[in-house]
């Protein structure tokens, strides 16, 4: 049978009515968990795993997927009404997307966030039919050298991310990276600055960061403010993109697919990165950069297509090799095993029903997201006419539930308040937060694949040099970084020229 | 008359049959909990969440199973060892992890022999040294003859600072006198993946996760610290006594009543016995040898803390004060 023989009887296996069923029920849960804020799908997979032990392999495998990937539609809805992320994966989408809603296009940009997010995991869907095995063999060759090297490139998205004071933008990567290094050191596990406290060896994690810093400020900048909210002021136009709003986002979006696709299927990089990587490489070739960070389309399309594609990425490694790559796909590793299906480089060959029954339901889920997202939108939409009293109380509920969620533990949710206040302080003096989450979640890679990468090499940093892909991606990042020193230029005759006209 | 005999013997009846019912239902009244210092769908996850489904079925009182995986599970074990001693609060655990803790730690809050009560221990999996497919190395000896002849060229991924596998890749290299170059890394996952990719020469992972990768030619087992269904020599007939084998075990707080333990101890038994049960072990590739009952488990628990004793705090990943 060819691929496409394959692909069939992953279709059909997903059309039995229980599998559509169980596929629906994941992509709805994926929603769901998505929009709420600090309620991830790593969570929604661990409370539903008991519920699934009598339920057919392969029906609860689908599900389990279909809220990995249905997360990444969710994760877009709270970032562009509320300016909070619903998943760490969508941050990126916070910066132009709450700026679009203010402009009163909160509709174009939740419209393009799913229809981003639609292609992109359609199109990856093709991609795993037809690449898997080439693919996850290639992933393997990144040892730690190729991810230090591949961590220094992504470092190098900080000067597309701050549309601010660069200065200040480097300052808060700088602070990312050092409140990364709180808790057990990762080779000689000893503890760094835990003060005795328990909790933080495990290091202060992402989305109680995350939640903190633009959810807890984003109320309470909002409060102070009086609560009346400037964004019911405007006038909503268009619920669905237009036509130009789709000559403008075509390209980011078959962009942010391919770079998603290919680096999620890097183990370890996970969904996260990307959508940094996506939206540095969108103002990077963009005709108007100056422009991005003040609500233009194609800073929401590019990193929403690019965290849906890498979270089909992730399935290369946990489908073809047994290789789970973040949180959320170790537990639905875990899951197989249960169930009697043995995750591995067999599993194509010893149970192509559920290999090609999880690829056939992302194609089906896919469609069924972008069904379940359009017609949510003017809903969306109008809860930003809730009165913020409510809406917020509600907000805050779901951010001390998600933050608590995460290890059943209460010194997340201290550390969730903390950052809220940090958050507050950053916003009043003008701070930006994406690059101190960018540092964050680079740092403990950045420093693990270091110090192992020297480990290998007895001490010799000319490891970095010698490895081919490890070059290329120097390289690249040299390249990022004495650009500007080109472009600038030519940008300062764009503007005398203009002045002049 | 007749009809106010008939109302007695109903009430005395059903008086006994509530007495009788106490009798039988001493422990457990309320639902269990079950604290897990791991994620879900780990091992021991798995584990404890399919007995809490057995037994729980048996004795119709819900069993939860909470993870609570915050500082590698020293959360979940201090509050278990201060809670209330009633058997409905317990901790399901990787006896080396707490034996670690309890010997490496001078600052450790509980400590696994004066803190806690064991209700059962078992071994489910055998830790195992593997290479990838088209390595040279086709056996252990192989291995560390070359080791001894090239000593520092070898790399090893192996898991956390003070995790059994670590502690067996230790006592390899002490006891064969070489020097691998010990890589730390997360997890399991990650070994697999740097030997795999050829970063690694070699890899320290247990059975269960190798069986697939074995299966499909990937890799090869070199050698097991215990027995296992992969049919690999284990270290002790090769002249290295490497025996950190992982042990999970269920603990409560010290001092519970003997019924709660005795309870358990039946449940158990059965449950083992169950070919249900054993069928969904198998498919994890499991094997489990469990032992309970007090004197045998006081010796094993003691046998088990002699073998973290060897090893110093820093070799065990806590800093000395």
């Amino acid at each position: 049978m060819d691929a496409f023989g394959y692909l069939w009887m992953g279709l059909s296996t997903v059309l039995q009515p229980i599998n559509l069923l169980y596929c629906f029920a994941g992509v709805f849960c994926g929603t769901l968990v998505g929009v709420l804020p600090g309620i991830g799908p790593t969570g929604a997979i661990a409370l539903l795993l008991p519920v699934t032990f009598h339920v057919p392999p392969v029906s609860a495998i689908i599900m389990f997927c279909g809220i990995m990937y249905g997360a990444q539609y969710g994760g877009s809805t709270t970032s562009i009404l509320v300016n909070i992320p619903g998943e760490a994966s969508s941050i990126v989408t916070c910066l132009d997307g709450y700026q679009m809603a203010r402009q009163g296009r909160a509709g174009p940009a939740l419209g393009m966030a799913a229809f981003g997010s639609f292609i992109a995991g359609t199109g990856s869907v093709f991609g795993l039919v037809f690449l898997a095995p080439v693919l996850a063999e290639f992933g393997l060759r990144f040892g730690p050298p190729e991810y230090f090297s591949l961590i220094i490139f992504g470092l190098t998205a900080l000067l597309y991310l701050a549309h601010g004071s660069m200065a200040r933008a480097m300052m808060m990567a700088l602070l990312g990276l050092m409140l990364a290094s709180v808790g057990i050191d990762p080779l000689t596990s000893y503890p760094r600055f835990t003060y005795d406290i328990l909790a933080l060896r495990d290091g202060l994690g992402l989305v109680q960061i995350v939640i903190g810093l633009f959810g807890v400020s984003e109320i309470l900048i909002t409060i102070e403010k009086g609560v009346r909210r400037t964004i019911f002021d405007t006038e909503i136009k268009g619920l669905l993109p237009t036509l130009r709003d789709w000559k403008d986002s075509i390209l980011p979006i078959t962009r942010g697919s391919i770079l998603g696709f290919f680096l999620g299927m890097i183990p370890g990089i996970s969904v996260v990165i990307p959508t940094f990587v996506s939206y540095a490489l969108e103002k990077k070739i963009s005709k108007h950069p100056e422009k991005f960070g003040t609500g233009v389309i194609e800073g929401v399309a590019a990193p929403e297509a690019a965290n849906n594609a890498a979270s089909s990425g992730t399935m290369v490694p946990l489908l073809s090799l047994g290789i789970p790559c973040g949180a959320a796909s170790a537990l639905v590793l875990g899951a197989m095993m249960i169930y009697g299906v043995v995750p591995g480089p067999m599993l194509i060959s010893q149970s192509p029903q559920i290999f090609w029954g999880v690829i056939g339901s992302m194609y089906v889920g896919n469609l069924m997201l972008l069904l379940l997202n359009l017609p949510l939108i003017p809903l969306w939409v109008k809860t930003l006419k809730t009165p913020y009293p409510i809406l917020f109380t509600l907000i805050l509920l779901f951010c001390l539930i998600g933050s608590y969620t995460i290890a059943n533990s209460m010194t997340d949710m201290v550390i969730m308040i903390i950052f809220g206040f940090v958050g507050y302080l950053m916003k009043k003096f003008e701070y930006e937060m994406a690059p101190l989450v960018m540092g964050l979640v680079l740092g403990p890679l950045m420093e693990k694949t270091f110090r192992t990468s020297l480990l290998m090499s007895k001490g010799s940093p000319a490891i970095f040099f010698r490895r081919p892909i490890s070059v290329v991606l120097l390289v690249l990042a040299m390249l990022v970084l004495i650009s500007p020193l080109i472009t600038r230029k030519r940008l300062a005759e764009k503007i005398v020229q203009a002045e002049e006209e | 008359m007749k009809r106010r005999t008939f109302c007695l013997v109903v009430s005395i009846l059903f008086c006994l049959t509530a007495v009788c019912h106490a009798q039988v239902r001493d422990y457990p009244k309320k639902p269990i909990q079950i604290l897990v210092g791991h994620t879900a769908s780990s091992a021991i996850d798995v584990f404890y969440r399919l007995t809490a489904e057995e037994v729980g079925r048996t004795w119709k009182v819900p069993i939860n199973i909470v993870n609570k995986p915050v500082a590698s599970g020293s959360v979940a074990a201090s509050e278990v060892a201060n809670a209330e001693k009633d058997g409905y609060l317990l901790f399901g655990t990787l006896v080396g992890q707490l034996a670690s803790v309890s010997v490496g730690n001078p600052k450790s809050p509980v400590h696994i022999l004066r803190d806690f009560d064991v209700i059962e221990m078992h071994y489910y999996a055998a830790n195992v040294i593997f290479v990838r497919a088209d390595s040279p190395f086709k056996s252990l000896d192989e291995l560390v003859d070359y080791a001894r002849k090239k000593p520092g060229e070898l790399v090893a991924g192996i898991t956390q600072m003070g995790s059994n596998i670590h502690l067996d890749a230790l006592l390899l290299n002490r006891l064969a006198k070489i020097d691998i170059t010990l890589v730390h890394q997360d997890g399991p996952p990650e070994v697999l993946t740097g030997v795999l990719g050829g970063h690694f020469n070699v890899g320290w992972t247990n059975h269960v996760l190798a069986t697939p990768q074995v299966a499909a030619g990937k890799i090869r087992v070199l050698a097991a610290d215990m027995k296992c269904p992969l049919g690999v020599p284990t270290f002790a007939e090769k002249g290295y006594p490497i025996d950190l084998v992982p042990v999970m075990g269920l603990f409560g707080p010290r001092g519970m009543p003997p019924t709660v333990i005795k309870t358990w101890d039946e449940a158990l038994k059965t449950m083992m016995k169950d070919p249900k049960f054993q069928a969904s072990m198998t498919k994890l590739n499991f094997v489990i040898d469990m032992t309970t009952g007090a004197d045998k488990l006081d010796k094993l628990l003691k046998e088990e803390v002699a073998r973290y004793s060897r090893f110093t705090p820093e070799e065990l990943g806590w800093r000395k004060k």
